[in-house]
C-alpha cells in the first residue's frame, strides 16, 4: 500500500502545482491588461439614466433642447388642426360674403359691357392685339372693391384673421385681408388681365364667383 | 541484505523520477490550457473595448454634425459665432488652428453614461464655407477611437420653385389662388409649360398648396412637396425682410450698383435713380452689350403708372432688357403691395442669358445655362467692387449672385424670358408667357414670399415656358451669414 500511496500524492500534488501556476499567470495577465469594459449601455440609454444627473451642463442643455422641441411640435400641431378647420370652411364662407354684392357686380358688368366690348374690337385691330383696359385705366384693378368696400380688411373678422380665440378665420386664413383684393381695397378688374384687353379677352363672368 | 536495500533504492530513484516528470508535464499542460483560454479572453475584451470606443465616436462625430447644422441655420451670425455661442458652446482649438482652417473643440459628455467624446470641427476660414470636417475621439478603458466625417454646407431647400407663404388650402389654378400664397402652374395642351427639379431637387418645396394642371416633363407627385407650413418640413420665411432668416440684404446690392464707376446711369454708377433714365440705358443694351454687374432701379408707382413706361414694350427696348450680373428692382414710395400693385414687362428679357440653339422642351437634358455671367468689362464685376467703406461685407469669387431681385411690389412678366441665377422677392411672381412663337426660359431657382402663378394657356404652338433648377445658381448664395444653407453628409472615412 505505502509503494502506492507516495506516487499518487505526488500526482495530486503535480495538478495543484498545475492549477496554481495557471492560476498565477492569469492573474499576471489581468494585472498587464486594462480592467474590462465598465459600460456596454446604448446612447439612449445611457441618456436615460444621464437624465438624472442634473449636474451636467451638457444633459441640462439637452434636455431643454428636447423640451423647446416639444413645445415647438406641440404648437404646430394646433396651427396644423386650425387651418384645416378653416380650410374645410373656406369656401363657403367666401360664397357667403360673395352672395350679397351679386346685384351690385351685375350692375358693374352691365354698365361697362359695351365699353369692354368696344376695347376687344379694337384690340382685334391693334398692331399688338392688345389695348389698354378703358375700364381701369389699364391699371389692372378697379379703385373699389366690393367684398370689403375698399378697407382692404376681411369683412368676415374685421381684419383679426380669428373667429375665436382658437379659430382661424376661414374667408381670409387668418391674415385678416379681404379675399378679393387681397388687402389693397381694389379688387382686380374683371374686364381685362392685368390692365390690357386682348382681342380673344374672356367675357367677364356673369356672377361673382369664388376663384 | 545489503544488496536488496540498494535494488530497493533504485527502484524507489527511478520512480521519483518518473513521478516528477510526470508532475513538471501535468503543471505545464494546465497552465498552457488555461494561458489559451484567458488568452482568448484579453482578445474579446479588447475587441469589444475597439468597438465601443468607435460606437462612441461615431456618436460624437454625429452630434458634432448636430451641432454645426445648429451654427449654420441659426442665421443673422457667422457659423464661428454660432459654435462658440451656441447652446453647446465650442472652443477655438489653438494648437490645430491653421492659417487656413479654424479648429473648434468641445468635450461631449451627453448623451453618454460615464464616457466623454472630444469633437472637433475643422472650418475653412471663408464667408461661405462649403465643406467642413468633423472628428471625434473617445477613449474607453485605455482603448482610443476617433471617427471622421466631411460635410458639405450647400443650399437647404432645393427645388426649382421655392414659396414660403403658408398659402392656404385651395385647389384651383386662377391668379387669385396664386395670389392667396400658393404656387399656381396653370399650362396648356398646346404650349409647353416645364417645372424641372432634375434628380437632386424637387419641382416645387412650398408651406402652401401647389396646383398645377399639366408639367410637360411629367415628374412624380413626389416632385411636388406642398403644405408644409405647420409641418416639421416647413421652410423657414426667407423672405421677409430684417429676420434672422432673411436671405439677402438688398442695401448690400445698392451698395455695390451705387459705388460701381463707369456705369450707364445719369450718376455714372449703376444704380439708376429715376425710371426714364433705365429705360434709355436698356433700349441701348444688346445682348453683345448688355448692361453688367449689380443693375439696381429704383421704380415708384407714379413710374409705374406712367403709360409711357408701362408695359414696358419690345417697342422700347427693340434688342430687349440685357443684364449681366443681378438685376434689382427697388420699388420706393408708397403705394406698393406684395401681390397686385405690379409692373408689367413684355420686352425680351435676357439676364445672364443661356444659348438656347438645341433646347428640347421636354428634354431637361437640353436646358443650358448662362450662369456663372462673364464680365466684358470685369470693373463691374460684384467682386471686384470694394463696398466695404460703406460697412457691408464685399461679395467674393466663390458668391453666388441673384439674378434678379425685387422688393416689396410685383414684376410680372409676359415676354420672352432668358435668365440664369436665382429669382428673389419677398412678394408675389408672376411669370405669363403671353404671345405666341415666345420663350419664357429660367435656369436656376425662384424664391418668393407670397406665391406664384406661372402661366403659358397660349394657344399658338411654340409658346414654351420652362423653369428649371440649377444646383450651382445657389450652393454658395451670398445670403446673409448662412441663411438658406445646411449641413449634409458627404462621407465618413
Amino acid at each position: 500500500m505505502k509503494h502506492w500511496k507516495r506516487p499518487l500524492q505526488i500526482i495530486v500534488g503535480a495538478i495543484t502545482t498545475g492549477i496554481v501556476i495557471g492560476l498565477a499567470v492569469q492573474t499576471a495577465m489581468h494585472a498587464s491588461a486594462p480592467p474590462s469594459v465598465s459600460t456596454n449601455a446604448t446612447p439612449v440609454e445611457s441618456f436615460n439614466a444621464a437624465s438624472s444627473d442634473q449636474q451636467d451642463p451638457n444633459v441640462l442643455a439637452m434636455e431643454r433642447d428636447i423640451q423647446a422641441q416639444e413645445r415647438a411640435n406641440a404648437e404646430k400641431e394646433k396651427v396644423r388642426a386650425r387651418r384645416a378647420a378653416a380650410g374645410a370652411k373656406l369656401v363657403q364662407s367666401r360664397k357667403n360674403i360673395l352672395f350679397f354684392k351679386q346685384s351690385q357686380w351685375s350692375a358693374l358688368i352691365t354698365t361697362n359691357f359695351s365699353i369692354f366690348e368696344a376695347s376687344r374690337k379694337s384690340a382685334a385691330s391693334a398692331a399688338d392685339r392688345w389695348v389698354r383696359c378703358q375700364i381701369c385705366d389699364g391699371r389692372g384693378q378697379m379703385n373699389f372693391c366690393l367684398a370689403c368696400g375698399n378697407s382692404g380688411t376681411c369683412s368676415a373678422c374685421g381684419g383679426t384673421g380669428q373667429m375665436s380665440s382658437d379659430q382661424m378665420c376661414p374667408a381670409c386664413f387668418g391674415t385678416g385681408k379681404c379675399f378679393l383684393c387681397t388687402g389693397s381695397g381694389m379688387m382686380a378688374c374683371p374686364f381685362c388681365d392685368d390692365g390690357l384687353v386682348t382681342a380673344n379677352q374672356p367675357y367677364p363672368p356673369q356672377t361673382l364667383t369664388v376663384q | 541484505m545489503t544488496i536488496t536495500r540498494s535494488e530497493k533504492s533504485a527502484q524507489n530513484g527511478t520512480a521519483m523520477i518518473i513521478l516528477c516528470l510526470v508532475l513538471v508535464t501535468t503543471a505545464i499542460v494546465i497552465a498552457g490550457a488555461m494561458r489559451l483560454v484567458t488568452g482568448e479572453t484579453g482578445l474579446t475584451n479588447r475587441r469589444a473595448k475597439v468597438v465601443t470606443a468607435m460606437d462612441f465616436a461615431q456618436g460624437g462625430a454625429v452630434i458634432g454634425c448636430a451641432d454645426l447644422n445648429s451654427a449654420v441655420t441659426n442665421g443673422g451670425k457667422t457659423i464661428s459665432y454660432n459654435l462658440i455661442h451656441g447652446t453647446y458652446p465650442y472652443s477655438t482649438n489653438s494648437g490645430l488652428t491653421t492659417g487656413g482652417i479654424t479648429v473648434f473643440t468641445r468635450t461631449i459628455t451627453a448623451p453618454f453614461t460615464n464616457q466623454s467624446v472630444i469633437a472637433n470641427i475643422y472650418l475653412t476660414n471663408a464667408s461661405s464655407p462649403q465643406n467642413a470636417k468633423i472628428t471625434a475621439t473617445a477613449t474607453v478603458n485605455g482603448v482610443t477611437q476617433t471617427a471622421t466625417v466631411h460635410v458639405k454646407i450647400s443650399w437647404a431647400y432645393p427645388a426649382a420653385i421655392i414659396s414660403v407663404n403658408p398659402g392656404t388650402t385651395e385647389t384651383g389654378v386662377s391668379k387669385g389662388v396664386a395670389q392667396d400664397g400658393n404656387v399656381v402652374i396653370n399650362g396648356d395642351k398646346t404650349g409647353p409649360i416645364v417645372v424641372d427639379g432634375g434628380t437632386a431637387a424637387r419641382a416645387v418645396l412650398a408651406n402652401g398648396r401647389v396646383n398645377w394642371n399639366t408639367n410637360y416633363v411629367n415628374p412624380p407627385v413626389s416632385a411636388y412637396s406642398m403644405s408644409n407650413y405647420g409641418t416639421a418640413s416647413e421652410i423657414p420665411d426667407y423672405t421677409t425682410q430684417g429676420t434672422s432668416n432673411t436671405l439677402f440684404d438688398i442695401n448690400r446690392f445698392l451698395a455695390v450698383a451705387d459705388a460701381t464707376t463707369n456705369g450707364p446711369s445719369p450718376g455714372h454708377n449703376n444704380h439708376f435713380t429715376n425710371f426714364a433714365s433705365f429705360v434709355t440705358a436698356a433700349s441701348n443694351s444688346s445682348a453683345a452689350s448688355p448692361l453688367e454687374g449689380v443693375i439696381a432701379v429704383d421704380v415708384t408707382t407714379t413710374d409705374a403708372n406712367n403709360k409711357s413706361y408701362f408695359p414696358f414694350t419690345p417697342t422700347m427696348a427693340p434688342h430687349g432688357i440685357n443684364i449681366k450680373g443681378t438685376l434689382l428692382f427697388n420699388f420706393l414710395g408708397s403705394g406698393w403691395n406684395p401681390t397686385t400693385e405690379k409692373i408689367i414687362v413684355t420686352a425680351d428679357f435676357n439676364v445672364n442669358a443661356a444659348n438656347l440653339t438645341g433646347l428640347n422642351p421636354t428634354n431637361p437634358a437640353t436646358y443650358p445655362t448662362g450662369y456663372p455671367p462673364v464680365y466684358n468689362d470685369n470693373r463691374k464685376n460684384p467682386t471686384n467692387i470694394n463696398i466695404s467703406g460703406k460697412g457691408y461685407q464685399n461679395f467674393n469669387s466663390d458668391d453666388d449672385l441673384p439674378a434678379i431681385i425685387y422688393t416689396i411690389g410685383v414684376l410680372d412678366m409676359h415676354g420672352d424670358a432668358n435668365i440664369s441665377g436665382v429669382m428673389y422677392t419677398p412678394s408675389y411672381m408672376e411669370i405669363e408667357n403671353k404671345s405666341g412663337s415666345q420663350t419664357q426660359y429660367i435656369k436656376g431657382a425662384l424664391i418668393m414670399g407670397y406665391g406664384i402663378y406661372y402661366e403659358n394657356v397660349n394657344q399658338k404652338p411654340g409658346s414654351t415656358s420652362i423653369i428649371s433648377f440649377d444646383q450651382n445658381t445657389l450652393d454658395s448664395l451670398s445670403t446673409i451669414g448662412t441663411a438658406g444653407k445646411q449641413v449634409t453628409v458627404s462621407y465618413w472615412e
